[in-house]
This record gives structure tokens, sequence and C-alpha cells, in this order.
């Protein structure tokens, strides 16, 4: 059809409002495309680092070499075992190094670059510890007395969040890391006698066939009687070094996609506003077609090609920049962790998406715009319905005229209203969305700090026969629930109604808790409501009903009192197997299941910080463009709509202040008065939604803001209305007297 | 307030496909003279009134109006023009739709201190019972009416009009004339008519008649016809 002609020619005159198009949708899919893309690459390729490096099923640790007799036994019962043993060095600039012999079957390490150590003087470094030491392959280094050769770096599979202890909560690679002897160098090192503490003889094992680490570790203690003395026992599951980066990010991820969301609906309402207006325009010219003979489809069809095209190159841009933005978002959301370098690994079907959505958004929204404003007849086209638009208004008296005018504009334009409205709120959605990690982050911090009042909270592997002094018992019971598909830890925890590190008035009743503020948020349970709990072998539900709530964020918690949780669960009325303490204690290590320092708590909320702010500044930047972009092209809608009136406000002489007033202040009020609703409003959506979002995460999160965030929230509305208004007020200068001869309305 | 304007040229399109729709085009307009600008289509008579406007920009030549060079006017200086001494009337009204009738007068009522009553000037026009519709719910002639109302509210010294009555039936175009005649003599305010319609050469008091950019002839009428005596 001829009429395609014109869609290159329509493209140059309209140049600024297609090209704005077209890099809100590049920017929007660029930053969907970065996020999922980086959570899809980074669990594709540490389930792929999992299944190549044959990563444990779990891990043991005795206190001595179990005998070839024992290991065959094992082996015979189902399981493939490869000793690992490994002892903790001093290395360069007083960190810590955990010196490991070779891997052979069972979590083999993963070689960035050089290859694993050959001979007794090489050894494999982890690649983050590497990278702040500055080491590189054939690098030397100093462990315990002697230095070695660096053969290689990279990354263990047991070791993908390098904690030093399974209760830690935070890394530093200048304090800890990990490395691989061959077997011949791990036994001259150990020999040096320069170990930080005793060698530990851990033995990692795959189940085969049906076999499972609950069986083993009866079946290991079992054989106490033949000198298997078992010190730890740990599933992969349960361990939190292993799988860590693929868990992370899944929340980059569905961040990701619940933006994507947001912004094709953003996208889809834009481009309706712009078909509206590009029909009204060309009603007359629409109408004569028809009358003419075009069908309604031909028609449709012509309009929907440019917004389609634009739609269709605004995410081939928005792909590509996503995919090379992914990259850096692994470097944001997963640099903490140490895993083999993902590549960017994007299924061609989320390609294929990417490329389809965003240009059949904009021919589902035209379709339907272009198809209701056709259905009028030719003549009605012809002659233009705006004529009719404005037959009737409210009566304005006693108003100044400006103040009519205002209002007499804003009904008039009150789909662009409508439009500014719903853009404002969508991005309001996405800076809500960074508000909401940034509160929960810092409230966590800010709670964490005020409510842990003990030094060190130890679980027990049995109970202590006397309590040291300046500790206080307790006695805990792991239990789960259920919550968005996820089952999250609950500790059942029985304390002293005087227990001084948490001061809680504990109710009295043999099924009555108080529940942590944490839980409270994570459940969405207040006083009054009953909680039922599994337990961690799923054969039984406990059902509690909470009395209160106790100020406790840094977990999810139900308190009780110690004496009602012995009864409860038939213990002895001694028993206990928490260890509360405002001083470190020293236990044997066979009595410690793992420990939670108030450091711990604390420094686990700045990582938790860290880990988070490049998924911050990425939804800052894209809501601000979006809001930026989206101001702009729908006030600009509205200029290029009342070019005809402005023009005569010029030509009747009206200044360029005056006309700026009469034309501009329209926006202003829209954006402020529905920033003045919108911004509580957003917050409340993403408050329901957030939870979703961090469903996997074991505690709840406070999203409250101090009241100031919302002035401050406007202040940035406002600031960004500022940068639009210059640039509104650049096209309105351009509107000259003239125009009035072009144009009639 | 006296016009005059010499060796106005004005060309339109890029060259070398450019179109010279004034050519060296001279007169001086006295003082609440009426005077018509008569000439078929293409002729340059909307163009000299849309430089006398300061619509437009002319390629060469002066216009000086109450002493001032308007052609050296800044783009701000023109809005400044416009607003104290010009009045304007077009063919097709160009009333603001989504205004009432009151409203639209308002607008150009707040550009001077001294707006005649906006409700004085709708009794005078008999517009005073249609000055809460909007122009949608007038007739043609109504909205001609309102569009005059709307540009003497501010008692311009000078009223451009370009073609008037070019969307009217005789009636109401006899009618709209009667109005220009009477702000004339009752105001002094000189008013330049911009048609293609020779029945108003009669009423006013000079005819300057152009053709291909030209004035080809430049005719007083020392006794005018009064408008309501015009056959159209």
């Amino acid at each position: 059809m001829i009429l395609y002609r014109r869609i290159f020619r329509e493209f140059r005159v309209h140049w600024v409002r297609w090209s704005s198009l077209v890099l809100l949708t590049a920017v929007g899919l660029a930053m969907v495309g970065a996020l999922s893309g980086a959570a899809f690459s980074v669990v594709t390729v540490t389930d792929e680092y999992a299944r190549t490096s044959r990563v444990e099923d779990g891990q043991f640790t005795v206190a001595a070499p179990l005998t070839d007799a024992i290991v065959s036994d094992i082996e015979k019962e189902g399981y493939e075992l490869e000793s690992s043993f490994y002892g903790d060095y001093a290395s360069e600039s007083g960190s810590t190094l955990r010196v490991f012999s070779s891997r052979n079957q069972i979590n083999l390490a993963a070689v960035d670059d050089g290859s694993l150590p050959a001979n007794s003087d090489e050894v494999f470094i982890e690649k983050l510890y590497a990278d702040k030491m500055e080491l590189s392959t054939g690098d030397k280094i100093r462990i315990g007395s002697s230095t070695y050769d660096v053969s290689g770096i990279g990354s263990l599979p047991d070791y993908e969040a390098v904690f030093r202890s399974i209760g830690d909560i935070g890394t530093d690679p200048m304090k800890f890391s990990v490395a691989v002897m061959t077997d011949s160098g791990y036994e001259k090192l150990v020999q040096t006698g320069t170990s930080t503490g005793s060698e530990t003889c851990l033995y990692a094992f795959s189940c085969i066939d049906n076999a499972s680490p609950e069986e083993l570790k009866k079946y290991l203690r079992e054989r106490s009687e033949e000198g298997v003395f078992l010190l730890s026992f740990l599933s992969a599951e349960d361990n939190p070094r292993i799988g860590a980066a693929g868990e992370d990010i899944v929340i980059t991820g569905i961040s990701g996609i619940v933006g994507g969301v947001i912004f094709l609906l953003l996208l889809g309402y834009v481009i309706s506003v712009f078909m509206i207006q590009t029909i009204d325009q060309e009603s007359s010219v629409i109408g004569s077609l028809v009358a003419l003979g075009l069908r309604k489809g031909e028609l449709i069809r012509y309009y929907i090609a440019l917004p389609a095209l634009i739609g269709f190159i605004g995410a081939c841009v928005g792909t590509l920049a996503g995919y090379l933005l992914t990259p850096m978002q692994f470097a944001e959301s997963c640099g903490y962790f140490s895993y083999p370098d993902p590549m960017v690994l994007i299924p061609p079907v989320w390609i294929a998406i990417s490329l389809i959505l965003p240009p059949s958004m904009c021919v589902l929204v035209n379709w339907i715009v272009i198809g209701r404003r056709l259905r009028v007849s030719p003549l009605s086209l012809l002659r233009g319905q705006r004529e009719a638009r404005m037959s009737r208004g409210p009566e304005l008296h006693r108003m100044s005229f400006s103040m009519r005018f205002g209002i007499r504009h804003a009904i008039h334009e009150w789909r662009s209203a409508v439009s500014l409205l719903g853009a404002l709120f969508l991005s309001l959605l996405l800076v809500m969305l960074a508000v909401d990690c940034f509160a929960a982050i810092e409230n966590m911090i800010q709670d964490n700090r005020e409510d842990t009042r003990f030094t060190e909270m130890t679980f027990l592997t049995r109970p202590l026969d006397t309590i040291p002094a300046n500790a206080e018992e307790g006695y805990a019971e792991k239990l789960n629930k259920e919550a968005w598909g996820y089952e999250i830890d609950v500790t059942l925890l029985g304390i002293d109604p005087d227990n001084g590190f948490l001061p809680f008035d504990l109710p009295a009743g043999k099924n009555e808790v108080l529940i942590s503020t944490s839980a409270m948020r994570k459940f969405n349970l207040s006083t009054g409501d009953r909680i039922t709990l599994s337990e961690a072998t799923g054969s039984k539900t406990r059902t509690f009903q909470i009395t209160g709530v106790a100020d406790y964020s840094a977990g999810s918690f139900l308190f009780m009192n110690i004496d009602v949780m012995r009864e409860l669960y038939e213990r002895e009325e001694t028993y206990m197997n928490v260890l509360f303490s405002d001083e470190k204690i020293d236990l044997e290590p066979e009595n410690i299941a793992y420990k939670v320092s108030r450091d711990d708590i604390i420094g686990y909320g700045d990582i938790f910080r860290q880990l988070m702010y490049g998924l911050l500044r990425l939804l800052a930047f894209t809501s601000t463009f979006i809001l930026i972009t989206v101001l702009y092209l729908m006030q600009k809608n509205v200029i290029d709509r009342s070019t005809y009136s402005i023009a005569l406000t010029k030509t009747f002489g009206y200044s360029e202040r005056e006309v700026r007033r009469l034309y501009l202040r329209f926006g202003f009020v829209v954006v402020a008065v529905g920033a003045v609703f919108l911004v509580p409003l957003s917050k409340v959506v993403v408050d329901r939604i957030f939870p979703i979002l961090v469903s996997n995460v074991g505690v709840g999160m406070d999203t409250s803001v101090p009241f100031l965030t919302y002035p401050m929230i406007m202040l940035w509305i406002f600031l960004i209305y500022s940068a639009v208004y210059a640039l509104l007020n650049g096209r309105l200068r351009k509107v000259r007297a003239s125009e009035i001869l072009k144009q009639r309305e | 307030m006296r016009i005059s304007f010499r060796d106005l040229c004005k060309s339109y399109g890029v060259a070398p496909a450019t179109t010279e729709v004034l050519h060296h085009v001279s007169a001086d307009i006295e003082e609440g003279q009426m005077c018509a600008i008569l000439g078929p289509s293409g002729s340059g008579k909307s163009t000299l009134l849309q430089l006398i406007g300061g619509l437009e920009s002319a390629d060469e030549g002066s216009i000086v109006v109450a002493d001032r060079e308007i052609t050296k006017m800044s783009s701000r200086e023109i809005g400044r023009y416009r607003r104290d001494y010009l009045g304007f009337i077009f063919q097709f009204y160009n009333l603001i739709p989504n205004l009432t009738v009151r409203e639209n007068i308002e607008l150009c009522a707040n550009l001077t201190r001294h707006p005649v009553p906006v409700d004085d000037l709708l009794t005078e026009l008999g517009m005073i019972e249609h000055r809460n519709k909007f122009p949608a719910q007038l007739s043609g002639g109504q909205q001609q009416r309102c569009a005059i109302a709307r540009a003497l509210v501010k008692k311009p010294p000078i009223l451009l009009c370009d073609e008037p009555t070019g969307a009217l039936d005789s009636q109401n175009a006899r009618e709209i004339m009667c109005l220009l005649e009477r702000v004339n003599r009752d105001f002094g305010t000189t008013i330049l008519i911009v048609s293609h319609n020779p029945v108003i050469v009669d009423t006013v008091h000079r005819v300057l008649h152009l053709k291909d950019g030209k004035i080809i002839s430049d005719k007083v009428n020392t006794s005018p016809v009064p408008a309501a005596q015009l056959e159209w």
C-alpha cells in the first residue's frame, strides 16, 4: 500500500517522540534483560558447576581418620566417600588459608586460570582471594613457613560462599579463603606444624541410588563403638556454603520480571496515548480514505506498522543492551561468591519473548485503540469528532480567568492527565521497589543492632553439665513453616523468664508463644493468631497460640517459657541446647553445633546491603529515566495537541512567561497532586508485593520508612519535573504565532 | 494608528523552487482608515496581513506602525506589539473549543489593564445570552461575533481581519460588516480587511488591489456606503 511510504516520513516528523519510545523500550528491556539474564545465567552456571564438579551431598568430620574397612562399609551402604582433610594456615597479609588435600572424586575444583597443582611445592588458590591479594598463576605465595608457586586460580563448589564457619554470615577474602595442594604437598605442610589449629578430618560424600544423608548420619552414630567419633555432620542442603550464589540471585531475577511487567504496562499506556493523538490529528485523512474505499483492516494495519516497528527496534536494542549489561550485573550480584565466571546464558526462548513482546504489545494496544476510533462513520471522521467533544462543561464562576483556563484545559486534557498519572504511578512502583529494598536493609541493620543483646548465641550438640558463668541457657527446636512456596526455618526457643539477653514477658500457657517481629512480618501474623509449624522430619505438626510480639528481628523465632517447652517436648527438667553469653565462651568443638555472634548478625546486614546495591542503582536509574521520558513525552503530547491554541495566545500578544503559565501549569498541578496521592499508594502496593520478592529469605523484612522519605521522593519528582519543564519550555518556545495559519482545531 | 509599509518582499519555499508572494509592495494606511485588501487567491493579500501582524517576517522592506519599525523587532517585542496594538479576526474564527464564549473573550481581556467590560461587549454584540456556551454550540455568525468581541475587548487601535465574512452566509456577513463599520466609526480603529469578495469595496475608505504579489490599484473611497445597504 502506498500509505506505507509515509512511515519513514512520519518517523522523521515526530522523531523525538519515536526515538524516545525506542529509548524507553530499550532501557526498560535492558533492565529486565540484565536482571533476569544475570539470574538465569548464574543459576544455570552454578547448576552446571555443581554437576561437573560433582558437588557433595554432604560432609562430616570425625575425630580421627576412618579405617579402610569402615570406608569400605560406608561405600557398600550406597555412598561415595572421599577424604578432604584440611588445616588452617597463616598466609599473606595476616589472612588465613584453609588448605585441603587433593580432590579427585567429589567437590572438584573449577580452574579459571592455570591448573591444579602437580608438585608438592604448588598450590591452587581461590579466585576472590587471588583477586584481593593480586595474585596470578606463577606467583609465589607464603603459607605457614613455606613458599609455594600458584599453579592455578579458581573455585571450590563446597566453598561457593567462602565462610570460615558454617554459622558465619559474612565473607572477607582478605581474612579467610581456601586452597588445594597435592596430597604430598599437603602432607609436607602438615608436618611443618605451622597450622593455626588441629587438622580436621573431613569426609565428603555423595549418595548413590536411594541412600540419604540422614541414613548415613544414623549409620555413623551406630559405628561409634568402632572408633567412629562423629564431630559434625552436614548435608549439602543445610550447607550455606553450597549453592549460595544461585539462591541469592533469585531475588534479582524476580525483581527483573516484576520490573518487566510494570514496564510493559507503561509502554502500552504511552503508546496508546500517542496513537489516540495521531488518529485524532489524522481524523479527516482517515475519513477521506475510508470514504474512498479503504477498509478498516487496511488502515489499522497501516497505523500499527510504525509503532510495531518502533517496538521491535527498541526490543532489539534493549535485548542487546541487556545482554551486554548482564556481566555487570553478575559482578554486582555475585562478585561476593566464588564460582566459575558465568557466561551470558540467556535461553533462546527468552530472547524470542524479549523481541516479540514489545512489538506485540504495540500491535495489541493499537489494534484496540485504532479499532475503537474507526468505529465512527467516515463523515464523522471527515468532520472531525473533536468539534462535538467540548459542547458541555461545568459552569465556573467567581474564579480568576487563569484558574478557569486551567480547569478547562485540564478537563480538555483529562486523558493526558490520566496518562501522566498512570506513568507516574508505574514509575513510582519501580522507585518504591528500590525504596523498599533500601528500607528493608537499613531497618534490618538498625533492628539487629538494637535487638541483639548477646555477644554469642551458641547452639549445642548436647546439653552441658554446668552452665558457664555469665551465660544463660536456652532450649531450641527447629521447625518449618511454608511461606510463598518456601520452607522457612522457625526456631522455637525456650528461655528463662528472667533471661537478660531476651527480656520478654513470656506467656505461661502450654502452647502459648511470643512471635519475633521478624517472623510476624514474614508470616503476616499478629497477636491472637495461631501458627502451625511442621517438624524437620515433616512427620508432625505443632500449633501455637501467639500471645504477643517480641522485639527480635534477627530471625524467625517463637519464644516460650523454657520449663513449659521442656514439658511440651517431654525433655528432662534441666535439658538445654542453647547458650547465650555476653562474651566469647570456650567450649569443646564437639559440643558446638554452630554459633551466631552479634557481630555476625550485624555484619549480615552490611553484606545484604552490599549485595543489593547493584539492584538499587539499576532500579533508581531506570525509574528516573522512565519518569523523565514519560513525563516529557506525555506533556509534549499535550503541547503538540494544543499548538493551535498556544499559537493563538501568542498571536494575541501573550508573553512566553504567560503562555508557559497557562499551558505548563497543567502538568505541574497534575504531577504535584498525583505525587501527593501516588507516592503513598505506590508504597502500599509495593509493600504488598515485596514479601513475595524476598520469599526465599528466612526473615521478615521491615519496609517501613521515615515520614521524611515521602517528601524526599516528592522532591525527587519535582527535580525530575524541573528537568522536564526546561525541555518543555524549549518546546513551547518553538510554537510560533504563525502556526495559527496552518492549523485549525 | 498609521500603518506604513515599504518595498515589502516575501517568498516561500526553498531555492530554486521559491515562490515570490509579495514583490516590493508599499502603501500607507492612515489612522482610522478602514481599508480593504482585495485580490484573487495567491495574490499575497493574506501574506501582507500576516506581515503587518508580525505572524511572518518579511524578506525585505519595512513596516512602521506607531513610528516603530516592526521588521526589526525581537520576538519578545513583536509579542508586545501584538498585545498592545493589534486585534485579529480570522475567517474560521479560531475560537478555543474548550473555553466558553465569555472565557474566549477574557483570554484577551486579560492582556490589558483597562479592557472593555466583557458583558457590555457581549450585550452590544447580541451575544450575552450565549456567554456560557462553548463554540461548538454556536452558529458560524455567532462564533465570528465572539471572535470580534475577543479582538475588541482590549481596545486595539488596529484590527486585522482575514476574510472575516468568508465562512458566513450573506445575512451574517452583512451583520459582521456592520459591526466592523461601527467599531471603526465609534473607536477610530484602523481596520484592514483581507477579502476576495468585491462587494465590500463600497463600504470601506480605501481599497488596495493585489495581483501576483503587487499592488495593481490603490483607490480611495470618499463616500463609503453603509454596510447595511450592501447587496450580497
